[in-house]
């Protein structure tokens, strides 16, 4: 037993001593427990360190990752035009609607706030700040804007699957993946209100 | 007393060193016990002895098990649309619906084979049959619960909403579990059609302004809506179909996307 201790005055142990009776006659329990975590941990490092390693390497050619840093300027660019489709149905609840038209057009309104909101949540302190344009300028009635805000509709999930091109994440791909349905529905909706005919409704 | 004084020695005597001493030759015996078990009593039950198993092959899920699995729900709608038509229960006024079916079953062809190219053009197998899986579970049930309904043409409407629903959920579901990007956007391209064809349903249903957005009726069931959430969701689908019950409800079927259990992996 050489007496070795460490700053806390616990002795330090040789773990690949063969002399433990030694070593035990002049420890205390505590100590014989501290030395067993110790030498425990120890032992278990390069099988943690192995089941990791190998964990990685099963995953790392083919699995996407969940979230990347590279996402941000196409989440951000879609955020931008998800605030330009909101103020676009923002000015459209200045017309003069009726209550059936206007439940709709709130309706859209607020996905399109909750787009905003998930997009620039998932980014975080990344946000873009730009306010973006009406993606539309709203004037006459529903009816005659309907054509636009279709196009508008269509427009906005074309171009969030375009999106999908390159967006490496598949925590940001769901998300925008999920905004793309909606916004499909969206514009079938409206084209079906404008009683387009069944091709004109379901092309994208 | 003396009992009590007894017992006070045999404590003692059974101290800490004793136990533990008596404990690790219970462990060492059993472990010889065990280790001298032959396969000659193999018939006697017990500890440790358990019966031969199969070990399930390694199955992986792939961009190329998705998109033929893909390929396989577009079939199970173009088989369920053609088979809802056989039927004959689209008549009267519902004729019309068989116009709307027809186009239907050209987009999911087309579906088909763009996912079919997808898949040669990456050396994959394509899979041109119907989900076996979806077809057994889901569309058989649905198909007979609508043949035998008091309003078959009202619940064929509901399945093929009801499926049209299920297959965007299945595209928007693959895109966090496909790995190439591109690939995504290429799911998407087709699951936004079938959003759509499901909003043409939904206004088949309910049309016009009441129809846009869900609802529920007088008895608080739901009524399907153009524009079904906020978010596109991946949850079940539930429909009710078939002739109601004695409580007045028709039975509801609830659809899911497809699960580790009805992809369509490769052989």
């Amino acid at each position: 037993m050489t007496g070795t201790t460490d700053k806390e005055g616990f002795p330090l142990v040789d773990i690949h001593s063969h002399n433990t009776n030694e070593q035990a006659e002049g420890m205390s329990r505590r100590q014989m427990i501290l030395a067993a975590l110790t030498s425990g941990a120890v032992l278990a490092s390069p099988v943690l360190l192995g089941s990791h390693a190998l964990a990685a390497e099963s995953s790392s050619s083919t699995t996407p990752p969940k979230r990347s840093a590279d996402d941000n300027a196409g989440i951000n660019a879609a955020l931008v035009a998800e605030r330009g489709h909101v103020q676009a149905y923002v000015a459209m609840e200045k017309l003069n609607l009726s209550k059936d038209e206007g439940a709709v057009v709130v309706a859209m309104r607020e996905h399109h706030q909750a787009y905003v909101d998930a997009l620039k949540g998932y980014v975080g302190s990344s946000a873009s700040t730009d306010p973006g344009a009406a993606s539309v300028s709203p004037s006459g009635d529903f009816m005659s804007m309907l054509p636009a805000l279709i196009e508008m509709e269509k427009g906005a999930a074309a171009s969030h699957t375009e999106a999908l091109r390159v967006i490496k994440g598949t925590d940001a791909a769901a998300l925008v993946a999920s905004i793309i349905t909606i916004e499909a529905h969206h514009s079938a909706a409206l084209a079906m209100l404008a009683e387009l005919p069944l091709d004109a409704v379901t092309a994208g | 007393m003396i009992m009590k004084n007894n017992a006070s020695a045999n404590t003692s005597s059974f101290n800490r060193r004793s136990f533990l001493r008596i404990g690790g030759l219970t462990a060492t015996s059993a472990a010889v016990l065990a280790a001298c078990g032959g396969e000659s009593h193999s018939d006697i039950a017990r500890i440790g002895l358990s019966p031969e198993t199969t070990a399930l092959e390694n199955a992986h899920v792939t961009d190329e098990v998705l998109l033929r699995t893909a390929m396989s729900v577009e079939y199970l709608a173009i088989d369920t649309y053609n088979a809802v038509a056989k039927a004959n229960v689209l008549t009267g006024d519902a004729a019309k619906a068989l116009d709307v079916a027809k186009a239907f079953i050209a987009d999911h062809t087309d579906h088909a084979a763009a996912l079919e190219a997808l898949l040669t053009a990456r050396g994959g197998k394509p899979f041109k049959e119907a989900n076996p899986r979806m077809m057994s579970l889901y569309v058989e049930p649905a198909l007979a619960l609508v043949v035998e309904s008091d309003t078959p043409a009202a619940d064929a409407l509901a399945f093929a909403h009801a499926l049209e629903t299920l297959a965007a959920s299945t595209y928007q579901g693959f895109v966090a579990q496909i790995a190439e990007p591109a690939l995504r956007a290429d799911a998407m391209i087709i699951g936004a059609q079938e959003a759509r064809h499901a909003t043409v349903l939904a206004q088949a249903i309910r049309p016009g302004f009441d129809g846009v957005l869900p609802g529920v009726d007088d008895r608080g069931a739901a009524l399907v809506g153009a524009v079904p959430s906020t978010f596109g969701t991946l949850a079940a689908v539930q429909v009710a179909l078939g002739k109601p019950g004695e409580s007045g409800n028709k039975d509801v079927l609830s659809i899911e996307t497809p699960s580790l259990n009805s992809l369509i992996y490769v052989d």
